[in-house]
């Protein structure tokens, strides 16, 4: 909720799970390591800005006429598809005699795209959560809840008119981060300087007399702290272009504030090598990477197929790629985003 | 016969307090071009084509006019298709006789509402409610045509004798426009009537178990709803003083006597209510089985209605400055209310009892003391009374001001939750509080039936913390992000995002 808390700010296409793709792993085993890797000074809440695509089916018309390389890449991992259901999971350990019937009933919660997690300071291929549950005064606390996942609309943005008066605007690297809700109530008349509650019911209770939901929405989406955010973002894309970072975010049992976990994906190296096999490596953290293959999300986009943690990640780059056109620079980038929601 | 033109004496006595009779009397007097004329209904053929929605329109007018309660207007509109009524197209030929039946339609539901209301006084005394031949009254309502005929006779000739001469009682025009299968016409007329009745005194109640009642056991839930009602409004008279002054203006805290007889009253209102087979107002879940509240919970009922009235006048005060000592009797008397009405009960003498309850609270609270509850509880009573207030002011009509107060005071309730648990919480409080606070703003948005706004909540509450960081750092105001505010900034968020969303769906 505060923003000085961690937060990751990506670009996705929300339609691909219908949000958020969630998974309940077909047998896992359960390592429980309490108290390893709490530190209770870190206190950290993960929020997830994401900024959707809506039209996946135009980019897939466009998607096929793009480069080589993509096509082959898509074609790859949908072949693979029928198989996947079927196949026991690739582990680089044999796992079966450790399973032990131990079955985890943990969800996870899963969503594709280029994200920049501010905790680690770098970009990501997916984040990956492990919905944990506990009990706390009678009342269930879960790791995860779909709220923390909020899709940003930053089709249009909003500012002050010469006049002090609101007006929408386009957004452009120029616009961002130019709305400051108190200039606003200045103009209209009011500071914040009287106050019978705290700032943020304050804000909240003179807003809502001079904006509506949808004009918030704009001053949000130029807001200077998203600014911030999102110029993490643009310019990590600008300098690492649209390949796949090799890396997810996890947060899990054994990660309890999350981490950026080195992967591979067996499927594009096949695709380049030439080698028969698919599904996430993970050399650091050998059971994670079972874990990751153990899991199977459904769909939604399409014919509602279920999908693999790496088939989602190639797909969902290559949808991103051809939606951005290819282009990478932080103008053009922001100019496609924009453009989105209309 | 007696009782029954007793009852309709006293009902045509009250008839000039009705603003709906006003209405009714309007309409009875106007023709059907009159009606056209003022609907702004031009003779065109688009209308006649369509006269049952012609009939529609002319019914919501008259309703829409004569009652103030939208919930009514869309109840009754739709009540006859429920009882099992289909539209009569063949029957409608012009557009005047769609006019006309519109009326007769809409002025039979309005006679039907306005009855139990009448009859009932708020200055009755307990003994007296369940004496009054209310049950004559709705026997002749809901058992046939011809009771309804001697009823219209009785009544029309109550007007003559009360100067009402160009007014007159007709119901028969109930299900004008309305088409039902002849086997079926009379339990579903009777039906129909004994709905609008129990939608008239106010209480909540279950079609498909108002439906199953045979003949006689739907005249006697009819006849409860009626005096729920009448005890109920007696409660609230006795309590406010009816307009002049009250036993409970602050500082006076009620007398033995006052209360003798709210406890009378409360008694007739458990019996009727435990004979009530259709409303569940009155029924708590236990174990998954539905009870009628037990004698404690009614008398707790009491207390919570009184320390409401407490609230009305603190807030009516509130330009004069608050007054501390009644506030911490408010707090008390409603945070403490389980506690005093289980003492209540267990005394010999009740009235009494509950006078030295309220006069205890009422010594505590001119120490500034606190009502004797966990933070769990107080936090639960601040969400019930927070949802007993909006049911009873439509949350459109509650002031901006009273809104905004009501929605931080509920998340206050949190603040002093958490900081209870704060050590037990340890490195989850952060989580814990997030999650507190977005699950009353959940029940604060379904008290306030704006569900759907939830799916908002996050970005909005989001804003407002990163608006309220900014502005803390342009100023340079850092203390006031020290790690020691967390908590706080949190709530506060919420608190704001619920402000927001709350405002927004007002205006």
């Amino acid at each position: 909720m505060l923003p000085e808390d961690e937060w990751i700010i990506g670009i996705s296409a929300l339609d691909y799970f219908n949000g958020v793709g969630y998974s309940m792993p077909r047998s896992q085993r359960i390592e429980q390591k309490p108290g390893v890797d709490r530190d209770s000074s870190l206190r950290r809440r993960l929020n997830l800005d994401v900024i959707a695509y809506s039209k996946l089916e135009d980019q897939l018309e466009t998607g096929q006429g793009e480069g080589e390389v993509d096509d082959a890449l898509l074609a790859s991992s949908e072949s693979k598809e029928n198989e996947a259901s079927n196949d026991k999971p690739h582990g680089s350990i044999p796992l079966d005699s450790l399973l032990d019937g131990q079955d985890s009933m943990n969800l996870y919660a899963f969503i594709p795209g280029i994200f920049y997690c501010s905790g680690q300071e770098t970009s990501v291929d997916a984040i990956l959560i492990e919905v944990t549950q506990n009990e706390r005064f009678g009342m269930t606390l879960s790791s995860f809840r779909p709220e923390d996942v909020r899709s940003l609309d930053i089709s249009k943005g909003f500012m002050l008119d010469e006049t002090g008066k609101g007006k929408s605007v386009q957004i452009t690297v120029d616009t961002l981060g130019s709305f400051h809700s108190d200039d606003f109530l200045k103009d209209s008349g009011l500071t914040v300087e009287e106050m019978s509650y705290s700032k943020e019911i304050e804000l909240a209770r003179r807003l809502s007399g001079h904006m509506p939901l949808s004009e918030l929405r704009r001053a949000y989406a130029s807001s200077s702290f998203l600014q911030a955010r999102l110029m993490k973002l643009l310019e990590d894309i600008d300098f690492f272009g649209l390949a796949p970072r090799r890396r997810i975010y996890v947060r899990n049992e054994k990660h309890p504030y999350g981490r950026v976990v080195e992967v591979d994906y067996r499927l594009l190296n096949r695709a380049l090598y030439l080698r028969g096999e698919s599904g996430v490596s993970c050399p650091d953290e050998t059971e994670l990477e079972s874990q990751l293959n153990c899991l199977v999300f459904t769909k939604l986009m399409g014919a509602g197929t279920e999908t693999t943690v790496e088939e989602a990640i190639i797909e969902m780059l290559h949808f991103i790629k051809t939606g951005l056109k290819k282009r990478t620079s932080k103008e053009e980038v922001l100019d496609r985003l924009s453009q989105e929601g209309d | 016969m007696k009782e029954l033109t007793e009852i309709v004496k006293f009902a045509v006595n009250n008839l000039h307090q009705s603003y709906a009779f006003g209405v009714i009397s309007e309409f009875q007097k106007k023709d059907a071009i009159e009606i056209r004329d003022e609907l702004g209904i031009a003779s065109s053929s688009e209308t006649r084509a369509k006269p049952f929605n012609l009939l529609e329109s002319v019914k919501r007018h008259i309703l829409v006019r004569a009652l103030q309660d939208d919930d009514e207007v869309k109840f009754l509109m739709s009540v006859p298709v429920w009882a099992g009524f289909k539209p009569n197209i063949d029957y409608l030929e012009t557009e005047e006789q769609a006019i006309l039946a519109g009326k007769r339609s809409a002025l039979a539901m309005l006679w039907i509402m306005i009855l139990p209301k009448i009859c009932a006084r708020p200055t009755i005394l307990p003994s007296e409610i369940e004496n009054q031949g209310l049950e004559t009254l709705v026997e002749n309502l809901l058992t046939s045509d011809e009771s309804r005929a001697v009823l219209n006779r009785i009544m029309s000739l109550e007007l003559i004798n009360r100067g009402f001469v160009e007014e007159y009682f007709e119901i028969s025009g109930l299900d004008s426009g309305y088409v039902i299968d002849d086997s079926m016409r009379k339990n579903r007329i009777r039906a129909l009537i004994a709905l609008m009745v129990m939608k008239a005194s106010n209480c909540p109640f279950d079609l498909d178990k108002v439906f199953n009642l045979p003949e006689h056991r739907l005249i006697e839930e009819t006849t409860l709803y009626i005096i729920t009602m009448q005890t109920r409004a007696s409660l609230a008279y006795q309590i406010s003083g009816g307009g002049s002054s009250s036993p409970f203006d602050w500082p006076l805290v009620g007398t033995a006597r006052v209360f003798g007889r709210l406890i009378s009253t409360i008694d007739v209102l458990r019996r009727a209510a435990s004979k009530m087979t259709t409303c569940s107002l009155f029924f708590s879940t236990i174990q998954g089985k539905e009870q009628v509240w037990t004698e404690r919970e009614f008398t707790s009922f009491l207390v919570r209605e009184i320390a409401d009235y407490y609230s009305g006048l603190l807030r009516m005060s509130l330009g004069s400055g608050k007054n501390k000592a009644l506030e911490a009797f408010i707090d008390i008397l409603a945070g403490e209310n389980i506690e005093i009405a289980a003492r209540v009960m267990e005394s010999e003498d009740r009235p009494l009892q509950l006078y030295e309850e309220l006069s205890d609270c009422k010594r505590r609270a001119g120490f500034g003391e606190k009502a004797r509850i966990s933070p769990e509880r107080r936090f639960r009573v601040v969400l019930a009374n927070l949802r007993r207030r909006l049911e009873k002011t439509q949350s459109s009509s509650l002031a901006a001001d009273d809104l905004e107060e009501e929605i931080v005071n509920s998340f206050d309730a949190i603040m002093e939750l958490i900081e209870k648990h704060t050590d037990s919480l340890g490195a989850q409080l952060d989580k814990f509080t997030e999650q507190l606070c977005f699950e009353t703003s959940f029940h604060i948005l379904q008290i306030l039936n704006l569900g759907p706004a939830l799916g908002d909540l996050p970005w909005v509450s989001r804003y407002f913390a990163e608006e309220a960081t900014r502005i803390s750092i342009s100023r340079g105001d850092l203390d006031s992000l020290d790690e020691r505010h967390r908590v706080k900034r949190i709530v506060s968020a919420f608190t704001g995002g619920v402000v927001y969303l709350a405002l927004q769906a007002q205006k």
